[in-house]
């Protein structure tokens, strides 16, 4: 699968289209696992969609005691498997995003899995299917870059910790690397060092266990 | 309407879908209306804040229980199929009006049995005018996915762009109107220093009867704020979250604050969509644009006050409005 996403935050116009047509999905009916937040409402009306990024390395499979989170093939992090999973909620506080939320009544983590059964066919994804702006769109690289001044990042850090993703942020800066900072502002500035700090703990984490989340 | 309702010039009312103590401006001169009918049927297919003060509430469809045609913002005729039947005794809103007729003797005005004899007459009706219907058929929108009027004959294209050639006055031409600006029929004065405006949120829609009732929507948004900018509310000591009394000359209601730098702050923001007393339209002004006839939603002189504690309406259900009782439980 060549496709991916890019959210484009700044195309946001807070519609929740995109939440409405994930809650329609029969798998987790009623419930939406994309989230569309205001940024600082008491600031500005801006919105942004939260999906899963779908990490190279993703925290949220490395702390998973009962190994039911699964990065495919195709670079796609699947929800967690239904019959592994233990409820701990490890995934739910790990995950750098805030990505998934765990729905007990139905036992089910709730990750997006970018609508695997959909986008390995070629389908856009529920959410980029209706977004009317394209702050959601899902296609390939060549197909979405051009039509945006934007620019593609796919790599974050969290401190010492760069995660690279398959779902990419455009972002309207120079920078590339998303920075987030010790108190959680987004600031998509440019480490201005260039290097790394001491090794992140994902990085010894993803060394000293050599265990890779491939089916 | 309601003002001659008022006046006893008009002494009955039949409304289809229409909550008009939500959405109408001074709701409290509205409820005096209403409650001054000889006789008031109203059609709807849940029960409204409006549908109270009727003598007779006759249970109609939403649109997904009856098949039809509209036209969209773009033009585009569209044709909506029936997902599901009506429950209980609740019936089309087209069928009851027939049915009335032919009670009242006069059902040759009204001789249709189905939808899709309506449509045809539009067709004959709108032939050779303005809004042509007559190449548009059920079949050609299912085939075309919707087709644009103008369509005045079955091998028209329809018409996806108006006035790409001419428009509609005699020379083809359109034609620029330089309009005075008047501003709003009440201004803000020392009594009423703010613009009050009223709107939308994304979550609710129109006035709510649906969407009051869907659990996730409401957990969203529950009830009608006032955003007020920072400013404003530093100078009246007011703190995000606190309930303050907004008053205009026509009412008054209790709303948390919502602080925002989104908000001029000569200007105070409440959305709509709620009745009784969490009705922004207790405020409004009913006004009329000269020629529109819309109603001044947008614009009134108001105030807000202080409020003390115990001048807080009880919290709890009673709080929060009669129709959210009614709100699903559960999923
Ligand atoms: S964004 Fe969060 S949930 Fe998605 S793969 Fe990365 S760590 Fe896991
Ligand atoms: S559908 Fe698109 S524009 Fe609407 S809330 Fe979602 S991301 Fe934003």
């Amino acid at each position: 699968m060549k496709e991916t996403m890019f959210i484009d935050p700044q195309r946001c116009i807070g519609c929740r289209s995109c939440v409405a047509a994930c809650r329609e999905c029969s798998t987790h009916k009623g419930y939406s696992m994309i989230f569309v937040d205001y940024i600082d409402r008491h600031e500005t009306t801006a919105t942004m969609p939260t999906v899963c990024m779908h990490c190279d390395e993703p925290t949220c499979a490395l702390v998973c005691p009962a190994d039911a989170i699964k990065k495919n093939e195709d670079g796609v992090v699947m929800s967690a498997l239904e019959p592994r999973c233990l409820d701990c909620r490890n995934c739910v506080n790990a995950c750098p995003f805030g990505v998934p939320k765990y729905n007990s009544t139905m036992h089910l983590q709730m990750k997006c899995d970018m609508c695997y059964d959909r986008s390995s066919e070629g389908l856009k994804p529920m959410c980029a299917s209706v977004c009317p702006t394209g702050a959601i769109s899902f296609g390939t690289y060549e197909q979405i870059v051009p039509l945006r001044r934007t620019k593609p990042v796919n790599a974050h850090v969290f401190g010492n910790q760069v995660v690279e993703t398959k779902v990419y942020l455009m972002l309207p800066t120079d920078a590339d690397e998303v920075n987030v900072d010790g108190c959680g502002v987004f600031e998509g500035r440019v480490r201005s060092d260039g290097q790394k700090g001491e090794e992140s703990w994902l990085d010894t984490q993803v060394e000293e266990t050599g265990k890779n989340n491939e089916f | 309407m309601f003002q001659k309702m008022r006046e006893g010039e008009i002494r009955g009312l039949m409304s289809v879908c229409n909550n008009v103590m939500v959405s109408l401006p001074d709701t409290n001169k509205v409820r005096e209306s209403l409650e001054g009918l000889d006789f008031y049927v109203c059609i709807d297919f849940f029960m409204s804040e409006s549908a109270r003060y009727a003598d007779v509430v006759l249970p109609g469809t939403a649109w997904s229980e009856d098949e039809g045609v509209t036209t969209n913002g773009e033009g585009r005729v569209l044709k909506i199929n029936k997902a599901s039947e009506p429950p209980g005794e609740a019936k089309p809103d087209w069928w009851i009006v027939q049915q009335l007729a032919k009670r009242l003797g006069r059902e040759k005005f009204f001789p249709y049995t189905s939808t899709r004899e309506m449509f045809e007459e539009l067709r004959e009706a709108s032939r050779g005018g303005t809004a042509d219907y007559g190449g548009i058929s059920w079949e050609r929108i299912e085939r075309e996915n919707g087709v644009f009027w103008p369509c005045p004959t079955d091998d028209h294209p329809g018409t996806p762009r108006l006035f790409e050639e001419r428009f509609y006055h005699p020379d083809g031409r359109a034609k620029f109107h330089a309009i005075e600006y008047k501003g709003a029929a009440e201004k803000p004065d020392g009594e009423y220093p703010l613009i009050l405006t009223s709107g939308r949120v994304v979550f609710q829609y129109l006035s709510g009867n649906q969407t009051r009732r869907i659990k996730f929507l409401v957990d969203q948004c529950p009830e009608p704020y006032v955003e007020i900018h920072p400013d404003t509310a530093r100078e009246m000591q007011i703190r995000d979250g606190e309930r303050v009394k907004v008053l205009s000359r026509r009412g008054d209601g209790i709303f948390p604050a919502l602080i925002v730098k989104t908000i001029r702050p000569d200007t105070i923001f409440i959305p709509y969509h709620w009745g009784e007393q969490l009705a922004v339209n207790q405020l409004t002004n009913p006004a009329l644009d000269p020629i529109s006839k819309i109603p001044e939603f947008k614009a009134c002189a108001a105030r807000i006050e202080k409020i003390h504690s115990r001048e807080l309406p009880i919290l709890g259900q009673g709080r929060q409005g009669v129709s959210q009782n009614e709100v699903q439980k559960g999923k």
